[in-house]
This record gives structure tokens, C-alpha cells and sequence, in this order.
């Protein structure tokens, strides 16, 4: 690749066409560079004119909403806040550390040398890696703890479901055997249209997410029984009715329609963690999930000797009761075989309202989101720490060494000090990227609507990304506006953040002249 | 540490500035301890790499030895149909297809464009309009992904539509474009970099050889920074393969294999969503699947990133 051999005499065009040719690159170069700007115009316009009608003081003290006219983003903005304060808190020592170690204590030995240009690889490689893959990671490693302790869930997924006869079935659900609800269906309108269509994810069942396909529910008529399963159901009432939109743009009217009864919860596939009645004590669910110890497993001890460990209990009889255990099928165990019961616990620390909280595995928590976050923005905390590391000068270092300072003393007293700005420049950089994330998060979290902000870092959360994203997939097109709201409210956050970093940057330029 | 004599009476000066005296040995214990902290703290980057690596390999390893699913069917067939249907089908191809669909328009349009702007800023641009449009390009860098996705849902599949694309309202082109906005600020600001370290030297000869500021910029400038801007080309393209939320609103859900940009496509980080936004449940062999599928998209992209490194650090020309 020789620098020079574009010049060759010989091969040169005449003048003047150099020129022409000169201009209307010139011409080209504008155009390119006014296509982003108008571009970014572009962007903050629709934004802002979208977003515009449903931002009021309201939006920002709401609670999400059924309703685009009642939805605001305060749980969002409160978990965003929590989770970019936590994920900080993490990724600010580990990245400042890991720069010092790689600018500052120059390795010694062969095998230091190869460690560092290892860490220095991986932390470039790590920086490339798609952020939904740490979402992943995450999920598997905070939220499960790859499974080990059990199931994280079992006491977030506490379901309810009523009927106006009254309570039908409450239990934990396993995450493996999603309930299945049991509908008789009165009146199915439209079903021609909607056979062939796919179901849409995320479909909004009163407080439900369904899952099912469409063509099943299409070949549903009125006096059928059509199963539906069900993941997260908080309060089910007596009369579902299933909208399936094909795109968000048509008119909000319903393709198909499917109304009809609840009759029952599949027995068995809800686990009840409340046995009824019998001779063993068991706590009731209310001491499992308030209480300081909380029962994460059961064991019990049987009259052959074994002993089996549970995560749910469901009584399958009236003297029997049916103990499953993660993936493990479930086994029906007579009462009179049990010799011994003993709940297990605890890997929590703290009442679950006090602000102290912990529990292990962390489930979907604001903790698990902030670790999950510091994954995706610690090669960017470590590359522009080593930067700012790199800005202060040798001479201030070779000084402190000359007056018999140790490594540390050199660091924490001179090199530090002088690199804080750039460090704080790149930290609050790393924030805006944080704050912005959405797929680890909803990995992590998924949806869940919360109606309240987080008390401690064992709480579920709503982060601004997410909730944009579920306004911005729903087939409502005045969603849409609600959405470009909480754009409005992300993107002044993200401008605060930015415009402290360009603050620093100037107030520490000043300072160095 | 170094050693110094220590003869009663001598100063030792950082020691005497703030007024505390320590012991030689409590100072080296405290000073091995952090070392150590700091160790650990670099060490915690590469346990990072080993747990990526290790879950998404046990992940994949157990999707592959579940029932109904072949490493043959995976690689070797081209239907995605994990959710639909009595049978079951896993081949990974439209997912990956749906990828470089969207990843092909978005370099189309980030590409070229990064690069000229590039080119502008760092040999054409005037200092006054440099300092207005760097800080453009950083306020797109900045701008969440989300917001991405829904201006390519509300804006740009509405304006193609009405400029008579007949595009799906979800469809690979609008998904790409907003794409490609995203990875611009990328392209240019790498490309940049690397066109700004080429030596002034360079330019003067050339200029004093009788080249106009194209001839310059380039058959001296761009073949000179060629590495880095290669690189910066493979960085963009890795980000955009790893794009979720973008796609996740504007693509569609439909894994088809499709090179028609206006269809409708799902890709491998659409698809990610898809299950974990709660499709299907978490035993399931849709769910496992998800692992796969991410150790393809993880695989994909850590071999887009080391090969623009490689390049970057092969290739560059240093000038000292």
C-alpha cells in the first residue's frame, strides 16, 4: 500500500477535469454532510410533533395505562433511574480498576505481559459483542444463577385467578408449565379473515400475555372449549375477549374477536404452593413472600429414608400432596409416608419492603438489570478511563517516582487526581449509553406492568427504553404519540447527561491551559 | 518499590509531606493488596468472555440434543418455524438471511455516506463548520436505539410507502435505513480518526506534485488510512448485525428466506425478542433454541470484530 502511487505523471487527467471533478466532490461532500444534519432534524421534528399533545405534567406523575390519555412514565423513569444509580455504582470501580491496571502497573514478567495484551483483546472483543448477547448472559447468570438455587420466579409469578364465583386457583406457577385457562366461548366474529394469521407476540389479554395460535382460535365456535395458555395473569376476569390486530397502522377495529366464559384452570398445571389442609405445617404463602426468611425449597423427609426436595407443592388430593422440582416431573407422595418437613431457606437478607433487601437467585430484579447493564458499558468505562489515564503526563508520574513514591501513591495522588474529568467525561457517556439500552433489559425484566417505583434493588422494574418500546409495538396508532413522549422525556434525560459531559470536558481543558 | 537507603535522619518525602510515617513492610503489604484488588478487577473482564462463552456452548449443546432438533436441520435447511404449526422446523438460514438483508441496506446507506462525510471533515471542512457538525454526528451516536426503531416505523415506512415503495408497514428497507443512521456517526468518526492520523507530510507532497484536494484526499489521504477505514467499515457492519431494537419494531416478525428488502423479515435478534418477550416458555425448545441462535449471532459478530482489529493492526501504516 504505497502512500504515493496515486500521483504517477502520465496517468493524470487534464487539469480542468481535475478540477470539475474537485467541485463536485466538494458538491457531494456537502450533500453527504447536510444529509445527516437534516437527518437528526428530521428525527427530532417527527418526534417532537408526535410527542407533543400527551406531554404534560401528568405523563411524567403517571402510572402506565390502558388508556393512551391516562399513561405517563413515572415507574419507568424512576426504574431507569435506580438501574443507571446501581449499574454505576458496579461498573465505575471494576472499570477505573481495570484501566489503572492496564495503563498503570506495566507488566514485569512474561506471563504479566501476556495477561495484559489478553485483557486488552478481550476488552476490545467484549466492546463489539451485540448487547442482547449480554442480556442473555444475563439472564441465565444473575436472574437464574444458572438454575442452581432454584426457581427465581416462583414468588414473582404468585397467580390469582378470580371469577365472580369467587377465588378458583392460587399458586406459584412454574415457569415450565405455564397454566393453561380453559374458556367457553360464546361468539367468535371474524374468523375467516384471521386464519391464516400469526398470533402477535405480546398480545394484550385484559392484564394477561397469551400465547396460542391464531388458526386455533379462529376454528373456535361458540359452545367450544379452547385452551388458552397463560404466562403472567394477575386478576382474570369472567369475560375475556381477544382482539387480534394485523398490523398497527389499520384501523384499531379487530380482526377476530373471540368472547366467551372462563370454566375452569387446568388442574394440575398451576402448581399450588398452599396445600389444603393435612398434617404438615406449611407455611402459608403470604409468611413465604413477606417474611425475612423466606422459604425458597421444601424438604421433605419420607418414612423409607429419602428425601426429596421441593420447589412447589400442590395438594393433589386429600391425602396426597404432588411435590415437583424445577424441570423434574412432578411425584405424588402420601401424606402418612412424610416423616419430616423442613422449608429451605434462606438466601435473602432483609424484609422484602425494606430498602436493604437481597435475596440469590436475584430474578428479574433491578439488581440483575444494573449487573446486566454493567456488562454491556464496562469496555466502554474501561477504554475512555484508559484514555484519560493515557492524557496525563509522564512527567507528573515520573516525578512522584523519583521522589520515592510507591505505585499506588503515584496512582491514587498524582495520576488520578488530573484524570478524574476525562474519567467522569467517559463514565457519564457510559450512563447515556446505559439509560438508552433496551434488549438486555428486556431479556432480563421483560414487560411488566408496574404501577410503582422501586423500593430496593430486589424490586421488578420499567426502564424509559421499554416502556417506548411496548407504547411503540402496540397496535393502537395513539400509542404512538404516547410513545413519542417518553422519546421526549429519554432524549432530555440523555441531553442533561451529555451536556454535564461536555461541561467537565471544557471546565478541565481550561484547567490544563 | 524502590530502595532506597535508609539512614536515620534521611527524609522520606512523600512519606514527611503528609505528615504520617509508616512502616516499609506495611506499606509493601498494602501496596500488594491492591495490586491484587486491581488484578482481580481486570480478571473480572475475561471471566465476562468465559461466561458468554461457556453458557451460550451448554445452552446450544442442550437445544441440539433435545428431541426434533438436528445440527443438520439447523445448518442445512432453510425453514424457521419454532412457534406455528404442528411440526416444528429450525433451520437457521432465514434468520440469518433476514440479518444481512437489513445489515446489506444499512452499510448501503452508512457505508459510502460515513465515508464521505469523513473524507469532508477531515480534509474539506472548514474548522468553524467541523465544530458544528461533530457535535451532529455525536447527538446521532447518542440517540437510544429505540428511538431508531420508532422513527422507522412512524417516519421512514410511511414516507417510503408515500413515495410509492410498496413496502410492508413492516419490511427490511426501513428497518436497514434507520440502521444505517445508527452506524453512520460509527463509520465517519472512525474513518476520520484514521484519515486525521495520516501525516501532513503526505498532503504537502502531494500538493506540491500538482494535485487538487480530490487528487489528494483521494488517491494519497484514503490509501494511506485504508486500514483504518476498513476497519471502522467491519465495526459498523458488526454493530448492525447485533441490532435489536430497531429491527424488533420495524422489521416484522415473519422469518422468510427473502432477498426483497420491501418483504417483511425476521432476524436473529428479532427473533431473541420474540421469545423472550414471553412467546414461549422457558423449558421449551423454542426457548433453548433462542441460545443457538445467539451463539450464531455472538459467533457472527466476534468474527466480524476480530477481523477489522486484525486489519486495523496489520495493515496500518505507521508514521512516526
Amino acid at each position: 500500500m504505497n502512500a504515493a502511487v496515486g500521483v504517477q505523471p502520465g496517468r493524470s487527467k487534464p487539469l480542468w477535469r481535475r478540477r470539475l471533478a474537485d467541485k463536485v466532490f466538494v458538491m457531494v461532500c456537502v450533500a453527504a454532510a447536510a444529509a445527516s444534519v437534516l437527518i437528526l432534524l428530521l428525527l427530532l421534528g417527527s418526534i417532537v410533533r408526535q410527542g407533543w399533545t400527551y406531554l404534560t405534567w401528568d405523563f411524567l406523575n403517571n402510572f402506565p395505562s390502558r388508556t393512551a390519555a391516562s399513561a405517563g412514565i413515572k415507574a419507568a423513569l424512576w426504574g431507569s433511574v435506580w438501574l443507571c444509580a446501581v449499574c454505576m455504582m458496579l461498573a465505575v470501580p471494576i472499570g477505573v480498576a481495570t484501566a489503572i491496571l492496564l495503563e498503570e502497573y506495566a507488566p514485569k514478567s512474561r506471563v504479566a505481559r501476556r495477561l495484559h495484551s489478553f485483557i486488552q483483546l478481550n476488552i476490545r472483543n467484549l466492546a463489539g459483542v451485540p448487547s442482547i448477547v449480554y442480556g442473555i448472559i444475563g439472564l441465565t447468570v444473575f436472574v437464574r444463577c444458572f438454575g442452581v438455587l432454584g426457581n427465581p420466579n416462583q414468588y414473582d409469578q404468585l397467580v390469582r385467578v378470580h371469577t365472580t364465583g369467587g377465588l378458583v386457583a392460587e399458586g406459584t406457577l412454574i415457569e415450565d408449565q405455564p397454566a393453561s385457562v380453559i374458556l367457553d366461548v360464546t361468539s367468535v366474529q371474524g374468523a375467516e379473515q384471521a386464519a391464516g394469521m400469526p398470533w402477535p407476540s405480546g398480545l394484550e389479554i385484559n392484564l394477561a400475555l397469551a400465547q396460542g395460535d391464531a388458526s386455533s382460535l379462529a376454528r373456535a365456535a361458540p359452545g367450544d372449549e379452547i385452551t388458552i395458555g397463560l404466562l403472567r395473569d394477575y386478576n382474570l376476569p369472567l369475560e375475556l375477549s381477544f382482539a387480534l390486530v394485523p398490523t398497527p397502522d389499520s384501523n384499531a377495529t379487530p380482526l377476530l374477536t373471540v368472547k366467551g366464559t372462563l370454566k375452569e384452570v387446568r388442574a394440575g398445571r398451576l402448581l399450588l404452593d398452599r396445600p389444603v389442609g393435612g398434617r404438615i405445617e406449611i407455611p402459608s404463602t403470604d409468611l413465604l413472600t413477606r417474611e425475612a426468611l423466606a422459604v425458597r425449597a421444601h424438604e421433605f423427609r419420607l418414612a423409607s429414608g429419602e428425601v426429596i426436595r421441593a420447589d412447589s407443592i400442590a395438594a393433589s388430593g386429600d391425602d396426597e400432596i404432588t411435590l415437583s422440582r424445577g424441570r423434574a416431573s412432578a411425584r405424588a407422595i402420601r401424606r402418612d409416608q412424610i416423616v419430616e418437613y423442613r422449608p429451605i431457606g434462606p438466601l435473602a437478607v432483609g424484609r422484602e419492603d425494606s430498602f436493604f433487601y437481597l435475596r440469590i437467585p436475584l430474578g428479574g430484579s433491578v439488581l440483575a438489570g444494573a449487573l446486566t447493564l454493567m456488562l454491556v458499558i464496562l469496555p466502554v468505562v474501561i477504554i475512555s478511563s484508559q484514555e484519560a489515564l493515557r492524557a496525563v503526563p509522564r512527567s507528573l508520574r515520573e516525578g512522584a517516582f523519583a521522589a520515592g513514591a510507591t505505585r499506588w501513591q503515584v496512582v491514587s495522588r498524582m495520576v488520578l487526581p488530573s484524570a478524574i474529568p476525562g474519567i467522569m467525561t467517559g463514565v457519564i457517556l457510559a450512563m447515556s449509553r446505559a439509560i438508552g439500552e433496551a434488549a438486555p433489559l428486556l431479556v432480563v425484566g421483560g414487560f411488566l406492568f408496574i404501577t410503582f417505583t422501586p423500593v430496593n434493588v430486589m424490586s421488578d422494574f420499567a426502564a424509559m427504553p421499554l416502556q417506548i418500546y411496548q407504547w411503540a409495538s402496540r397496535p393502537q396508532p395513539e400509542f404512538y404519540s404516547v410513545a413519542a413522549s417518553g422519546i421526549i422525556v429519554l432524549l432530555t434525560v440523555l441531553l442533561a447527561f451529555n451536556a454535564a459531559a461536555i461541561l467537565i470536558r471544557q471546565k478541565f481543558q481550561k484547567h490544563t491551559r | 518499590m524502590t530502595a532506597l537507603p535508609t539512614q536515620p535522619g534521611q527524609l522520606r518525602p512523600l512519606d514527611h509531606a503528609t505528615g504520617r510515617t509508616k512502616s516499609r513492610a506495611l506499606r509493601r503489604c498494602r501496596e500488594t493488596l491492591i495490586t491484587a484488588s486491581l488484578i482481580i478487577c481486570g480478571l473480572f473482564s475475561i471471566l465476562t468472555t468465559f461466561a458468554i462463552i461457556g453458557v451460550l456452548l451448554e445452552e446450544t449443546r442442550r437445544f441440539f440434543t433435545m428431541p426434533d432438533v438436528s445440527m443438520r436441520e439447523f445448518f442445512l435447511t432453510a425453514t424457521w418455524q419454532p412457534l406455528l404449526g404442528a411440526e416444528k422446523h429450525f433451520g437457521i438460514w432465514p434468520l440469518v438471511c433476514g440479518t444481512m438483508l437489513v445489515t446489506g441496506v444499512a452499510a448501503l446507506l452508512a457505508l459510502p455516506l460515513g465515508l464521505i462525510t469523513a473524507i469532508y471533515l477531515s480534509e474539506y471542512a472548514p474548522e468553524r463548520l467541523r465544530g458544528f457538525l461533530k457535535p451532529v454526528l455525536e447527538i446521532l451516536a447518542g440517540i437510544p436505539t429505540v428511538v431508531y426503531g420508532f422513527f422507522a416505523l412512524t417516519v421512514i415506512t410511511p414516507t417510503l410507502q408515500r413515495a410509492g415503495v410498496a413496502v410492508d408497514s413492516y419490511n427490511a428497507l426501513s428497518a436497514g435505513l434507520a440502521v444505517g443512521i445508527m452506524t453512520l456517526p460509527i463509520v465517519c468518526s472512525l474513518s476520520e480518526d484514521a484519515l486525521r492520523a495520516v501525516p501532513r507530510t503526505l498532503r504537502e507532497g502531494a500538493f506540491a506534485c500538482g494535485g487538487t484536494r480530490l487528487d489528494v484526499s483521494l488517491r494519497v489521504v484514503l490509501p494511506a488510512a485504508l486500514s483504518g477505514v476498513i476497519a471502522s467499515f467491519l465495526l459498523a457492519i458488526a454493530r448492525s448485525i447485533g441490532e435489536t431494537m430497531i429491527v424488533a419494531l420495524a422489521a416484522g416478525g415473519l422469518a422468510q428466506l427473502t432477498l426483497d428488502p420491501r418483504d417483511q423479515v425476521q432476524t436473529m435478534t428479532g427473533y431473541m425478542v420474540q421469545i423472550f418477550l414471553g412467546d414461549a416458555s422457558a423449558a421449551g425448545v423454542e426457548y433453548r433454541s433462542s441460545y443457538a441462535v445467539a451463539f450464531m449471532l455472538f459467533a457472527m459478530t466476534l468474527v466480524v470484530t476480530l477481523v477489522g482489529y486484525r486489519i486495523m493492526k496489520r495493515f496500518r501504516e505507521e508514521y512516526q
